[in-house]
């Protein structure tokens, strides 16, 4: 098993980033702009009526803004990878998943969506109460479901890198790759992120204006965690 | 052209060794920024933890030493701004007419734009006949007015003098201000908007 010392991936991260915070900055912007735009869109057209076509047509609508922003994360990841490979990058990197290969993202994207909204409605069946009477066992039942949703979570969080990796790869073997890259080290991506708290906090104090430097940070550690995965 | 061979064995080493850290100098900069504005506490708070994190992520092997000066400039400022915040929180607390003052002022600021009854709603410090509902031992005060605060300018001028000059007197003693004369209490009249 690999060792994955956060500390050295958090150091390894900035020593990359030096001198490049201005496209990695700039990206993020993008993305970020890009991603509420969209939501914007989708809140607007979202029917008022809360009939059956009306959720169809609302569900169609999160689906196609989902993948248009996991498209668009698959170009963060990609950038991302080329500085830290020393590889030539530019902020057009973060498009190239639209011209290469987008169809993994989507099934992807629809897989997510369904397991969030399976995972969704699970929780609120067990928070009724209704079923099993007992508060314990329903609490219980909750515990484990959210559990399995974090490990789903970990587990195909990696998707999107491995597609910047490799484009061609179909999504069967992206799928597959995510399960065997990520088979012991979900806790350890835990841990790394869960040692962003205090950045984030930072953030918070400086009402949001420090995650333009906080975003590119978390997003390099995670790719340089992941790249030592794949390796 | 897009599978590129990403398996390389990579050091990690610093692309540009020599090149200036420009986080480094972002946190001294912000630190500076932060110490100066240390009056006012949330732009001290928000200056000091975008120095701090600037300060952390221009770390490498150890932090530079702008970086430590950063760090410490934030860290004075952020601490200075609480003192200042807890010291007028307690100054209002023992004293009601100031807290009053500070509620109006900040009365004055949802009427500009036009969100009064918000206010109202939040704090609701105005009986029925819009008088303005001072605390309970200012209220003798206000039965009896004295003739040098009828008109709206002096008495206006005045409570600025008695406030600031409790202020001053809070913070650095009772001894070192000529000691402003204290006027009455005002009542204040949500239709006319002046002290009255």
């Amino acid at each position: 098993m690999k060792t994955l010392n956060s500390a050295a991936l958090k150091r390894n991260a900035r020593i990359k980033m030096q001198g490049n915070y201005g496209t990695l900055i700039l990206a993020s912007l993008i993305v970020f702009g890009c991603t509420l735009l969209l939501n914007v869109i989708l809140a607007l057209l979202s029917p008022a009526s809360s009939g059956f076509f009306s959720q169809i047509l609302y569900l169609a609508g999160l689906l196609i803004v989902n993948t248009l922003y996991n498209v668009l994360m698959a170009g963060i990841f990609r950038l991302y990878l080329n500085l830290a490979t020393k590889q030539p990058f530019s902020i057009r990197d973060i498009f190239y998943a639209f011209r290469i290969h987008p169809e993994p993202i989507a099934v992807y994207s629809a897989i997510c969506l369904l397991a969030e909204i399976a995972f969704f409605y699970l929780l609120i069946f067990l928070s009724s109460g209704m079923i099993f009477g007992s508060f314990w066992l329903s609490l219980v039942l909750m515990i484990l479901v959210f559990l399995a949703l974090m490990c789903f979570l970990l587990t195909f969080s990696c998707f999107l890198f491995l597609h910047a990796r490799d484009p061609w790869r179909s999504t069967k073997e992206l799928l597959t790759g995510c399960i065997q890259m990520m088979n012991g080290h979900r806790l350890a991506l835990l841990w790394l992120s869960l040692t962003f708290l205090g950045v984030l906090l930072l953030c918070v104090l400086s009402l949001g204006l420090g995650l333009l430097f906080a975003v590119p940070y978390i997003q390099m550690t995670v790719t340089l965690f992941y790249e030592q995965l794949a390796q | 052209m897009y599978s590129q061979n990403y398996n390389q064995e990579d050091d990690f080493t610093p692309r540009r060794p020599n090149r200036p850290n420009g986080m480094a100098t972002a946190s001294v900069i912000l630190g500076i920024m932060a110490l100066s504005s240390i009056t006012f506490p949330l732009s001290a708070v928000i200056l000091g933890a975008l120095s701090v994190l600037c300060a952390l992520l221009s770390r490498t092997d150890r932090m530079p030493k702008r970086s430590i000066a950063g760090l410490i400039l934030s860290c004075i400022s952020v601490a200075g701004s609480s003192f200042m915040i807890l010291r007028t929180v307690d100054y209002l607390k023992s004293n009601p007419q100031a807290l009053a003052y500070y509620q109006e002022m900040a009365r004055s600021v949802f009427e500009e734009y036009g969100m009064s009854d918000v206010y109202d709603e939040l704090f609701g410090k105005y009986d029925s006949s819009g008088t303005y509902q001072l605390p309970q031992e200012d209220k003798s005060k206000k039965e009896a007015p004295s003739s040098g605060n009828s008109g709206n300018s002096s008495g206006d001028s005045d409570y600025y003098d008695s406030f600031f000059g409790d202020l001053y007197r809070y913070y650095f003693g009772s001894d070192t201000v000529p000691s402003p004369s204290v006027p009455d209490s005002p009542s204040y009249n949500i239709s006319g908007g002046d002290f009255v």
